[in-house]
This record gives C-alpha cells, structure tokens and sequence, in this order.
C-alpha cells in the first residue's frame, strides 16, 4: 500500500492546512505569478502569514506513506470424541509504515527553515492465540446445548522512529538524505515502544429447549497489563434468554406468524488507555532537558502522576426486546428498550497538588444512557417480477452523566480560531447529558456594532440584564448535541431485471455548533486580506469586534439524508464461458442533504476534548461516492 | 467417507496440538500466560533509575526545566495584572474568552472568570516544580553519595523558589516536602515565608560561591542570597495577613534585606554590565549581572523563550508563522520613561522594520507598520495600536517560535543595589540611599548624567525607587510584587477605571484545585 497524503489536510498550526487555506485564500489573489527577477512563474504568497496559498501549500509539500501489512491466521481443530471439538487459532498481524514528508525551501513554509525532511518509522504488531473447547452434549431431541471454556492471549506492539532534519541547501534530496541538513536547531529524533497484554478466560453456553425457551450465559475473566497491579483482573459476566411464543401450542394458529420476547444482562469492561498510564514514568523528553553552560543536559523528568488504584471501566447493560410478525411475516416488526450504566469512568482529571504534573488518570464518576429502537419492516410487493420491502427505524437515546465524583463539572469542547484561547464550548455537568453547549445566551448587537449577552443581575458589567461582556456567571446550558431521535427508511424492489435500494437517514431535534461560522462570518477577517463566508457582509458586528463564542453560534442541526441509492440490472447471459448471470449496478452515497444547517454538513464533526461532540470547524467534507459496478456469477 | 473424515480431522489436531502446548494448558502450567506486568522499555521508574551520576544529573535539570514553564502563566499573571502590559483585544486576534482584559482590569473571581485558566496553569506549574524537586530530594537522600548535600542544597533551593513564588501569588499553599499525592491543607502565608527563609538561610551556606563554567546557570550561594534579599525585601506582605479589606502588613525586615543583598554585592563575583541592554539580549549568557536566570537556547526547538513573539507585530520576523502582536504598553507607562534614558530603548514606536532584513514592514492590510504610542480602545484596537516592549530582543533565523536564546533573569546585581537602596531608605537613611540609585543604576542609562535629586524627603525618595524600579525591570515578571508593596496594584489606571477589591492583592485558588483537592480553602474576599 503507498499512502499519499494531501499535505496537513486539516492540521497545520497558526497557517492551517490545505483545507483551511481553501475556505479562507483571498480568491481575489492569484495562485501563480511571474517573478520580476527571474522572469519564471511562481507560486503567489501574500503579505497574511496566516493564510496560505492552498495550491502551493498541495502542490509543494511532499508526503507519502508506503505501508507493508501482513496477516497470518492458523487454526487446527481436533475432534476429540463425539460432541467435544478443540480448535487453536494462531494469529498474527504486523504492519509497517513509513510516512516520508518534504516542505521544500521553495514553499514560504519551509523557506523559513530552509526546507524541512522528516521520516516517521512506525511499525505495529498484533499477536493472538485463542484456544476453545466445544462441547455439544446430545441431550434428545428436545434439548440443544453447546458450551465453550476458551482462553485468549494477545499481545500488542507499537513502536516507532522519526526524525526531522531542517536546513538544508538545496531542495534535490527531499526526504532521501536527512544528513544534508543542520543539525543545530533541528529537533531530536525520537524512538519509542509500547507493549500490551490482554488475557481472557471465557465460557459460554447456548441452551435451547424444543425451538421455545433459549438461554445463553456467559462468564469472561479478563486481565489487562494495562491497568494497575491488583487491579488487572475482572470477571464480567451476561445472560440472556428468549422465549418464541409463535412455536408455543397456545399460538398455533394465531395470525402472529413471529411472536418472541428477549431479555438479557450483561457487565462489560473498558481498558482503554495507553500502556503504562498507572505508573509514574521518567522520560528524556524536551520537558525535562536543561543547558547547563550552554550545553544541553537531557534530563529525566517525571510525565504522568502514577494511579496504583487504576481499575476496569465497567459498564452494565440491561435489554428488553420483542420480535414479531404477522401474515407469514410479511410484516414484522420490533421493540427494544436498553440501559446502560457505565462506571468507574477512565478519565484524565486534576489532581491535588503538588505532583509532577496537572492531571492523573482515574476512576471517576458514571454515565447513563437509555434507549429504545423500533423497527417495522414490510413487504409491499411480493409478487414473481416485482417487489418492494420498506422498513422504518426509529431510535431514541438518552444520555445523563450521573456523577463526576469530586468535580463540579469537566470543560471540553474547546472553540477553534484566532482568538480564542482558553475558551470552551461544553460542560460535562452531572444530570447533564454528555455534549451540553455551555455559554452566554446572545441578545444582538447594540449601536455601537458590539454584541449584547444576557446576564444576571448583581454580575459584574449587568445593565438591565444586558452586558457586552458577560462573566463565567452569566453563563448557562445553551443546547444539547444529541438528537432528539433519529429515524430510518429503507426500501428495495424490484421490477423484471431491474432492482432498486435506497436508504433514508434524518436526525432530530440535535444542535450544532458551527465554529466555522463562528470564525469566518464576522467582519474582523476583512481586515487581514482573508476569504470570509458571505453572511460576514450583513453581519452586524462591529469591524473591530472579537469573535465570541455564544448562543449565537448554536444551530438547529436536523436533517434528512439520502445516505444512499443503488440500481441494479440483471441479465442473464448463457455461454461457453459458463457465466450465467450478471448484475450491472450503479450506486451513489450521500447523495441529497436536506437541512436547516448553514454549514456544509451537519454531521462532520471536529474531536475537541473529552466526550466533546457536536462541533463543526472546517471539517474535511464528507465524501459524496458514485460506484459503476458489475457481479458477474459463474 | 466418514471415516475419512475423522481421520482427517484427528491428524491435522495433533500436528496443532504439539505447537499450541506452548500456552494452551497455559493457565495451569505456564505463568508466562497470565503475566500481566508491565515494564516500559523507553522511559524509567522511579524504583530503576537514578543508578548513576548521569541519571542523577538528568533528574536534577529536570527541576531546573520546570522553571521555563514560569515564563508563561507565572509570568503573565505577575505582568498583565499591573501597568506594565496589557493585551487589548485587536479585532479578531486576542480575545481569547476576554482572558487577558480580565487580567488587566482585575475583574476575576474565584468560580468564573477566564482568568482562571491562567491561574490554574500557575498553580500547576509551580507545584510541578515542586514536586519534581520533592521526587529528586528524596531519590538522593536515599542514595546519598559524595555530592549528595550540595546537590541537596540545589534542590531545597529550587524548591523553595517554587514555593516562594506559589506564596506571591496565592499566600499560604499546602506545603508538602514528601512525593506523596494526595489532599494537603494550606498552611498560613507567615508559616510558608519562614519555611522558604529558613531553607534559604541554611542552602546558603551548603552551596558553592562559584561553579565551573559546565555548570553555569546552576543555583549557587549567590542565588539564595538573592532570593532571601527579594524575601525580606517584601516581608510586610509576606508574613502579613490578607483579609477581604486587603492586607494587615507583618514585620518588616529592611535590616535582613540590606545584609542579604550586601552578601551578594560584597562577594564580587557579579558586576554591572556597562551596557545595560547584554543582559537581556540573545547573548547574555556570559552576563556578569545576572545572578539567578532561566537558562535558554535556540540548539534544540522548544529550550527557549517567546517573548518576542508576544509582542512583535506578525510581520516582524521571519519565523514559523511570525510573532503574534500581543503584548504592549499603556501610554502612561511608556511616557514615564525620561526620553533621555537608554531603558526607553526597549519601546518600540513608530514605523517598524523587520528584524530580519532591516527593512520597513507593512501590516496585513498593506499599510506601513507605525506602532502608535497610545491605543484608543482596548476592546477593539488597531493591529499597530500600543508601544512594544522589545526587552528580550530577537535572534534573526531562530526558526521556532519557543526557542529564542536569551537567558531569562529572576534576579540581576542592579537589584540588589535597588532592594538595599529601599530598606536603607525605609529605615531612614534616604541619602545613602538615593547615592545608591545614583551611582549603581542610573549612573549608567544617561548620556548626559541626570541623577535623583540629594535632598529628597522619605516619602519622596521611596516614590523615585518604586520608579526606577519600574524602569530598570519592565518586562522582568517584578511589577506585580512592587506594586503591590506600594499599595499601588489595586488603583485605577487607564482603563481599568474602577479600583479593584483590596483583596485582589491575591489571587483565587483556583476551584479546579479547591474540587481535586477538598482540603483547601479559599483566599478572604472571594
């Protein structure tokens, strides 16, 4: 595989990357021009070091990743006697990349470090093994049941190096000749490797009983290297049953072709953290190295506060379902409701002080999602030359943080674009569901072009419940990224050769930050030879204004999506070459949007901080896909 | 058929069987299976390291790099706060939640407030200094070793400038010496100034006078004596108490001041630079004046200082992104600058060139860069409004941002001078005092020598040194502390129009600390 990778598509720094520099490149700038000394056409660069010339920065900037991934799977299973098979899977799944990158002298980008030549070397290695032991004990006929006891061992790998050489007198090497560059302020090469284990001892049994009554529970004891001493191991366990009351003779004959009820529990674990995050570690990184004298001491320095108390996530499930159908299930349906408490969140939060850093990584607080899902599903048509099946789902979650142990409330959503340090747009609040905007609520603007927030009475700068600049108390619960619920419709058919799917997707009742507009709709960009977005022209903000995050910036983000439409053709062509039939299809993604958002998408989402959800900043646009293709059968 | 198949299947199992011996009956035979230890191959633990001089060494400059984090929270908050910068909001560009007016205008509080970020940042960064001082204190009282009671005495020291700059800020914090983490009260602001004054009192006599030129910019005897002078030299506030009325003022201690700074003066292994500006320039780190600095370099990304950055306009210098054009200057505070002292220098006003080339620069809307000496609005200026301090100037071609070379100092021998100038004065004698000012500090900014009048009353005298003061340390991170020892850091300047609440002469604990750590109380009046 050889990656190529539109030079920093979203990233970039202060300057941004290429998609950045498309939305905001002054398009009344050229992208070429003549060079009056040499006479050769160039790129053009402004006198704005904060845009840059999208076209150059694609075009200038090498970066590639040639990728090698191998992947070996071995199983053996032996038939021990009757209704008792062992079967051993040996796995292993090694990758290796290496992402070479150029920013030549030529760009402004790299003039400014005479070229910049970097090569990361990473590579990642997975190691399984799995052994099971199935039992299926012949009980008469009546009775299925099937046990397995297993246990798993995997072992992951990930290690890597890099290094970047800056200073180079010519741009001819690229990335091939790191040495011809200056090794006096270019920054150190780096290696590492991390190492983790996760250890399972599993058993499961199915049990059935006359196509009625199944049964199925499950018992994993789960180790993880990753976790502390003491704290590696937990047992998660889960059952679930179902009962089919069509195959009851109570039911025989009753017009409800699929009658079943399922309900089931479960606890499941979470060890999502990187390697050695329970100890305190010493590394030789910039924050530790020190000139004694001029010259550099590497130091060790302490980068992570231990937790030798550092346990599983855990979460518990529990669901309740109903499956049925009527008419030969030509309709049918179902009904699930579930909640899900997760504790012993594994979250990274402040620490007493002192310790060798800010935070530390812990066991805290717990979150709460309920739902349920109810789908319909019916065939419309179903005669030999033509068809139609539609279905309907609809979704309905609810998400409460329960409790966040010590803390008040944890900031996330940190707001993209110049000027806006330090400011967040969501709070994770207990009682709060996880994505609640947080801010002041927006007035409009008074006559001096500048914004008016509302406030409370008694708080700094509060006139007649009106401020220009509103305090930390001002602020309130603003919206909620969640949807209110969410609705799909899915339908195929089909008439003599041709067929058709289609997939509908609409969510509701969600809000949207749109940081983009937050940036580039107010006036101030005008001032700095930027491209802004045309609402920038009427908005009424003052020139000179600062962009503020608000209310304001919060929109109705629901939509309905045609997520995707296939049509297909089939014909049969009999021949020599033994094909008997082929399917012509074309099929196109995403293909009409219908919103009320005024961003480009309101379903592209920037990650901003912990559980941050609902916000969208110059996000790379979500594709829309059209695929020709054929299935020819042998 | 059946029978092949059985066959079949049995013959493939045993072949497996005979590799999956390695960890199948794992659980029982082999412990290799179910070894969940951990053991990091690219970083150490506290349990194997510091085996070696070296790795001794490595663990000592880590707890001198903390000290570069105080030129950013630390630094702002102790600046921002007073006369000397503010960071007017410049259209888009630095409005960052209305932060750094909040600074300016003193309008924090303790629950809300963008502030708090920065003073959070402070606490953090300080207690890690702290604590990687603790973790080191304690790894080589364990070792013991030759070196181990000057290296002791560095780290004490360290720490206790650590401490000393926690006190400043927030009074009384948990003092903690061991490297346990866990929930510690605060102890009384008096109590922290005792513990730092007598930790400094006994580093002094442990630490060497001098050091070789490899360990330039390590702490020596000189530099706690320097740390004591600046301790007695606001022991008023230091060991006073601050109520929501502001602050009841503890014992002076002028007398311990003037010893403190006389040890440095009179061991004479500093000197006034003849020229004021090496002390700051890119090159100072052969400076004979500073005494105690922030050692930096441009040899490697990340070693260094911004503060260029902060102030420059964007197009100013050529490196990564340009300067940010940031921090400036009241009008009032430039002007009170003598027009023939040398220190106006570091302003920049007027049309701006770039320090590259030397040539002029245009702002980003194509106009000629012409920085004014006022700013009309701080919530809405102009990108060229406000004089620049360029105290820390540029090194053309360093191509990071955060990796300026210039070393930067805490403490310089013209503050000494300065610190016994105003306990002498304190305890009445003003005439040495202004002779101090005179010969030791301005002697050497006028072309055309223009020294304090001889006859100046006390009250007059302590006016003029809280001056120079002024003139002499713009941009040293010493204006809060002097400020606030003038009573002088609450009042009303350009806009900030309302006196702030006399508590504000310290500030909040941040709540983010007071949820991680329950044990702590908030400071009076918040």
């Amino acid at each position: 595989m050889n990656n190529r990778f539109l030079a920093m598509e979203n990233g970039g720094g202060f300057a941004g990357g290429v998609f950045t520099n498309m939305a905001i490149y002054n398009p009344t700038q050229p992208i070429e021009v003549v060079d009056s000394l040499t006479n050769q056409s160039k790129y053009y660069e402004g006198a704005e070091r904060s845009v840059r010339n999208p076209v150059a920065l694609a075009n200038q900037i090498l970066d590639q990743a040639p990728e090698n991934r191998i992947l070996g799977n071995v199983t053996g299973s032996l038939l021990i006697m009757d209704g008792l098979t062992a079967q051993t899977t040996m796995g292993a799944d090694y990758t290796n990349s290496v992402r070479q990158t150029y920013i030549p002298r030529s760009s402004p980008l790299g003039a400014e470090f005479n070229g910049v030549a970097q090569q990361k070397e990473r590579a990642l290695q997975n190691l399984n093994f799995q052994q099971l032991l199935t039992a299926t004990p012949k009980l008469g006929d009546r009775q299925e049941l099937e046990v397995v006891g297993g246990y798993e061992y995997s072992k992951f790998t990930n290690n890597g190096f890099e290094a970047t050489m800056q200073g180079f007198v010519t741009d001819a090497f690229q990335f091939n000749n790191l040495s011809g560059g200056t090794q006096t302020g270019s920054p150190v090469p780096i290696s590492y490797i991390q190492e983790s284990k996760l250890v399972s001892f599993f058993s499961r049994a199915n049990y059935g009983y006359a196509g009625r009554y199944y049964l199925t529970a499950v018992v994993r004891r789960d180790g993880s290297s990753r976790l502390a001493e003491g704290h590696k191991w937990s047992t998660f366990p889960a059952v679930s049953a179902s009962w089919r009351l069509n195959n009851e003779d109570f039911m025989r004959g009753s017009r409800l072709s699929t009658l079943a009820i399922r309900a089931g529990w479960g606890r499941q674990g979470n060890q999502s953290l990187a390697p050695y995050a329970t100890q305190l570690l010493l590394k030789t990184d910039a924050g530790g190295r020190y000139p004694f004298g001029g010259t550099i001491t590497n130091g060790l320095s302490a980068t992570q506060v231990a937790n030798p108390n550092l346990k599983w996530e855990t979460s518990e499930q529990t669901n309740l379902g109903l499956d049925w159908g009527l008419r030969s299930d030509r309709v049918t349906g179902s009904f699930d409701v579930y909640q899900k408490k997760t504790k012993d969140l594994i979250l990274t939060v402040p620490v007493a002080q002192p310790a060798v850093v800010g935070t530390q990584i812990q066991n805290i607080g717990s979150v709460r999602n309920r739902g349920l899902e109810a789908t319909l599903d019916a065939r419309l048509f179903d005669r030999a030359n033509k068809t139609l099946t539609s279905g309907l789902v609809l979704t309905v979650e609810r998400n409460s943080v329960l409790n966040l142990g010590d803390a008040p409330f944890i900031q996330t959503g940190g707001v993209s674009g110049q000027g806006q340090s330090g400011r967040n747009s969501q709070r994770i609040i207990p009682g709060q569901p996880l994505g609640t905007f947080w801010g002041a609520q927006y007035l409009g603007v008074d006559k001096d072009g500048k914004q008016l927030f509302a406030c409370k009475s008694g708080s700094t700068g509060c006139t007649n419940g009106q401020t220009l600049s509103p305090t930390g108390d001002d602020e309130m619960i603003l919206g909620n990224a969640n949807p209110s619920f969410a609705l799909g419709l899915r339908s195929n058919g089909a008439i003599g050769h041709f067929d058709a799917s289609w997939l509908w997707r609409g969510e509701f009742g969600r809000t949207v930050f749109n940081n983009t507009a937050l940036v580039y709709s107010t006036k101030g960009n005008a001032l700095q030879s930027k491209n802004f977005l045309k609402s920038a022209l009427s908005d009424p903000i003052g020139l000179r204004e600062p962009a503020i995050f608000s209310s304001r910036w919060l929109e109705n983000g629901r939509f309905i999506r045609l997520q995707n439409a296939t049509v297909g053709y089939t014909l049969t062509l009999p021949g020599r070459l033994g094909v008997h039939t082929t399917r012509l299809y074309v099929s196109g993604d995403n293909l009409l949007l219908f919103t009320p958002y005024s961003g480009y998408d309101p379903e592209v989402f920037v990650d901003a901080g912990t559980a941050s959800r609902g916000i969208d900043y110059l996000t790379y646009p979500r594709a829309r896909t059209f695929t020709l293709g054929a299935h020819v059968g042998f | 058929m059946r029978l092949m198949r059985t066959f079949f299947s049995k013959s493939i199992g045993r072949m497996t069987v005979g590799v999956v011996l390695l960890c199948a009956p794992a659980p029982i035979v082999f412990s290799a299976c179910t070894n969940l230890t951990e053991v990091p191959k690219d970083a150490l633990t506290p349990t194997n390291a510091f085996h070696n001089e070296p790795e001794v060494l490595a663990g000592v400059a880590s707890v001198y790099a903390q000290l570069r984090s105080t030129m950013d929270d630390r630094y702002n908050l102790a600046e921002v706060t007073t006369d000397e910068i503010i960071v007017p909001t410049r259209g888009q560009d630095w409005y960052d939640n209305g932060a750094w007016l909040e600074l300016y205008k003193h309008t924090w509080n303790a629950n809300s407030g963008t502030a708090l970020g920065a003073m959070n940042g402070a606490w953090n960064n300080l207690f890690s200094g702290v604590a990687r001082a603790n973790l080191m204190i304690d790894v080589i009282t364990q070792a013991g070793g030759p070196t181990a009671a000057t290296t002791l005495a560095e780290l004490r020291t360290l720490r206790a400038w650590y401490y000393y700059l926690l006190m400043d800020f927030y009074g009384g914090v948990p003092l903690v010496t061991s490297t346990k983490v866990e929930a510690s009260p605060r102890v009384t602001r008096d109590s922290l100034f005792r513990f730092i004054e007598s930790e400094l009192k006994d580093t002094r006599t442990i630490l060497p006078a001098t050091r070789p030129a490899g360990e330039a910019g390590r702490v020596t005897r000189g530099v706690a004596n320097a740390m004591l002078a600046s301790l007695y030299l606001n022991a008023q506030v230091y060991s006073g108490t601050v109520t929501a009325s502001g602050l009841t003022k503890g014992t002076a201690r002028w007398a311990d001041a003037i010893a403190a700074a006389d040890a440095v003066i009179n061991s004479g292994l500093y000197t006034l630079e003849p020229t004021w500006k090496k002390n700051f320039a890119p090159d100072n780190h052969d400076s004979k004046e500073n005494i105690f600095f922030i050692s930096n370099t441009d040899a490697q990304p990340g070693l260094g200082m911004n503060f260029p950055h902060r102030t420059l306009h964007y197009n100013q210098l050529n490196t990564q992104g340009g300067p940010w054009n940031g921090f400036t200057t009241i009008a009032e505070t430039y002007k009170a600058f003598d027009p023939a002292d040398k220190r106006r220098d570091i302003f920049l006003v007027g049309q701006q060139y770039s320090f590259d080339t030397n040539l002029p620069v245009k702002d980003r809307a194509g106009n000629s860069l012409v920085f004014t000496d006022t700013i009309g609005k701080e919530t809405a200026a102009a990108e060229n409004e406000g004089p620049r301090y360029n105290k820390f100037p540029p090194k053309p071609g360093v191509p990071d941002a955060g990796s300026e070379p210039n070393n930067f100092p805490f403490f310089r021998l013209a503050e000494m001078y300065l610190i016994k100038a105003e306990a002498m004065n304190e305890l009445g004698q003003t005439a040495g005092a202004i002779d101090l000012v005179n010969t030791y500090i301005r002697a050497r900014q006028f072309a055309a020598p223009k020294p304090l009048a001889a006859g100046l009353s006390q009250a007059a005298a302590r006016d003029a040194i809280f001056a120079e003061r002024l003139f002499e340390f713009t941009g040293e991170g010493k204006r809060r502390s002097d400020m606030i020892r003038a009573g002088t850091y609450i009042n009303t300047r350009r806009f900030k129009a309302t006196a702030s609440a006399p508590y504000k002469i310290l500030f909040p604990i941040p709540q983010t600390q007071i949820a991680s750590n329950p044990l702590l109380t908030q400071n009076p009046g918040y």
